[in-house]
C-alpha cells in the first residue's frame, strides 16, 4: 500500500513507504505507524525563514485603492469613523500614505467635532507617515519594501506637513480663550414719560387748587353768612312778613354756614393732600435731575392773585 | 540611637518618597555620548554601523528577547532591518537574538542609527536621546 502525505511544513519531495504487511496486522498499529513515517521529517527540519513580504509601489497601490474607496464616503458624513479604517488599515499595511489618509481624517473631525484629542491623532498618524516615507528613501531601508514611487514622495512629505501644520493651528484656536460676548444690554421696557415726580406735581397742584377752592368757599360762605346776620338783625320784627323774612334770611345764612363748612373740609383735604404731593413730587424730581444730569429746578410757583374785584391765589408750573 | 540621627529619620523617609515617586522616564534619560543606551550588558549598540545584504538574511536562532524603545525627549518611529517595526512608545518589539539593523527618526531627523546585538531572551530597554 501506498501512501502521501502532503500537508503543511512537508518538505517537497518526500513521500513516505510502506510495505506490503499481512492482514492480520491491527488497524490501529498501521495508523501509528503512518503518522510516525509522515511526521518525522516534518518535525527534524528547522522551520524555512519567514521571509518578509514584498511590498512594491503597484502593489501597494492596489490595496491602497481599495481602502481609500472604502473610506473616500464616509469622509462627509463620518470623518471619525473614516479615520479609524484608514489607521487600522495603515497600520497593517504601513503604507505612509494610509497613514497621511488617516491624519487628513482626524484632522476633518477634530476640526468639525472642535476634538483636541483627534487632532492629537491626526498630528501622531502624520507624523508616522513622514517617518516611514523619509525613511524609504534612506540606504537602510530594505528595496522590497517601497510603497510609493520615487517621484511621489515629496508630494506625500508635503501633504504629511500640512496636515501636521493644519492640526496644530486647529490646536492652537482651541486652546485660545473664548472672548466673552459683550453683554447685551437690557433694554427697558418703555415707560412713556420719565419718572421724575411730574404725576406727583400735577396731581399735587390741582389738589392745591381744589384746597383754594376750598378757602374761597369759606370766604364766600363767611360772607354771606356775615350778609345774612347783618340783614336779620336789621329785621323789624314789627313787621308782617317778619317771620316770612327771617325764615328766608335764616335759610340763606344757613346756606352759607354749609358753604363755609364746606369749604373747610375741601380746603383742608385739597390743601393738605395737594401741598403733600407738590413736596413729593418736587422731591422726586430733584432726585431724578441729579440722577440723570438734569438742571431744571421744579417749575411750581404759588403766587397771590389780587386784582379789583377779585382776590386769590394763583398756582402755576411746568412739569 | 543619637538625637542627631533620629533627626535625619524624617528627612531620609522624605528623601526614600520622593526618589519612589520621582517618573519611571527620569531614570531612562540617556546620557551616553552615542545617543543611545540599553538596559543589557550583553546588547550591543554600534552607531552608525550596517549591516549587509547577506547579514540582514541571516538566520538568527534562539528565543527571542522583548525589545522596548524609548525617547528620551521627543517622539519616533523604529525601523528594524530595513522595515517599520513601530513608533515610541508604542514600539515593543520581539527581536530574535543576534545583529539587526536599526534606525530610529523622527521624520526627516535621524535619531540613532546603527546595528544592534539582541541578546537571547529576556527583555531590553533600548532609550533614545532626542535632539
Amino acid at each position: 500500500m501506498f501512501s502521501s502525505a502532503a500537508g503543511p511544513g512537508t518538505v517537497p519531495g518526500m513521500i513516505a513507504h510502506s510495505t506490503p504487511r499481512p492482514a492480520e496486522r491491527r488497524p490501529v498499529l498501521r495508523l501509528a505507524a503512518t503518522l510516525l513515517v509522515v511526521t518525522l521529517p516534518t518535525t527534524t527540519l528547522p522551520l524555512p525563514a519567514h521571509a518578509a513580504e514584498e511590498v512594491t509601489p503597484a502593489r501597494a497601490s492596489g490595496v491602497r485603492k481599495v481602502v481609500q474607496d472604502r473610506a473616500k464616503p464616509m469622509m462627509s458624513s463620518d470623518p471619525g469613523g473614516a479615520a479609524e479604517l484608514l489607521a487600522g488599515e495603515a497600520k497593517k499595511t504601513k503604507d505612509p500614505v494610509l497613514f497621511i489618509d488617516a491624519g487628513e481624517a482626524y484632522l476633518a473631525e477634530g476640526v468639525a467635532e472642535r476634538d483636541k484629542a483627534a487632532l492629537t491623532a491626526a498630528i501622531e498618524q502624520a507624523s508616522i507617515g513622514l517617518d516611514i516615507a523619509a525613511f524609504q528613501q534612506d540606504p537602510r531601508c530594505d528595496p522590497e519594501w517601497q510603497h510609493l514611487e520615487a517621484g511621489e514622495f515629496d508630494r506625500e512629505i508635503a501633504r504629511g506637513k500640512q496636515v501636521i501644520e493644519d492640526s496644530e493651528k486647529a490646536i492652537a484656536d482651541l486652546d485660545k480663550p473664548v472672548e466673552a460676548p459683550p453683554p447685551v444690554e437690557e433694554k427697558k421696557p418703555d415707560k412713556g414719560a420719565p419718572r421724575d415726580g411730574r404725576g406727583l406735581i400735577a396731581g399735587g397742584s390741582l389738589m392745591t387748587a381744589v384746597g383754594v377752592g376750598g378757602l374761597a368757599m369759606i370766604g364766600a360762605g363767611l360772607a354771606l353768612s356775615a350778609r345774612a346776620q347783618k340783614d336779620v338783625e336789621a329785621l323789624d320784627p314789627s313787621a308782617i312778613d317778619f317771620d316770612a323774612q327771617f325764615d328766608d334770611i335764616d335759610k340763606k345764612g344757613k346756606n352759607a354756614n354749609v358753604v363755609a363748612y364746606a369749604g373747610i373740609g375741601v380746603a383742608a383735604v385739597g390743601l393738605g393732600v395737594g401741598i403733600a404731593l407738590l413736596a413729593l413730587g418736587v422731591k422726586k424730581r430733584k432726585a431724578y435731575r441729579a440722577e440723570h444730569g438734569g438742571s431744571e429746578t421744579a417749575g411750581v410757583h404759588v403766587a397771590p392773585a389780587l386784582g379789583y374785584g377779585y382776590g386769590g391765589i394763583s398756582l402755576g408750573g411746568r412739569f | 540611637m543619637s538625637l542627631r540621627t533620629f533627626a535625619a529619620l524624617p528627612a531620609l523617609a522624605l528623601a526614600l518618597a520622593l526618589g519612589a515617586a520621582a517618573p519611571a522616564r527620569a531614570a531612562a534619560s540617556c546620557s551616553d555620548a552615542s545617543g543611545v543606551c540599553l538596559s543589557d550588558d550583553k546588547a550591543k549598540w554600534e552607531p552608525d554601523a550596517s549591516l549587509s545584504a547577506k547579514q540582514l538574511k541571516a538566520k538568527r536562532k534562539g528565543p527571542a528577547c522583548k525589545v522596548a524603545f524609548e525617547i528620551d525627549g521627543g517622539r519616533g518611529s523604529v525601523f528594524v532591518d530595513g522595515r517599520y517595526a513601530g513608533t515610541v512608545p508604542d514600539a515593543s518589539l520581539s527581536l530574535l537574538p543576534g545583529k539587526h539593523d536599526v534606525q530610529v527618526r523622527d521624520g526627516q531627523k535621524i535619531l540613532a542609527e546603527g546595528v544592534l546585538t539582541v541578546p537571547k531572551g529576556g527583555s531590553l530597554q533600548v532609550t533614545v536621546r532626542h535632539g
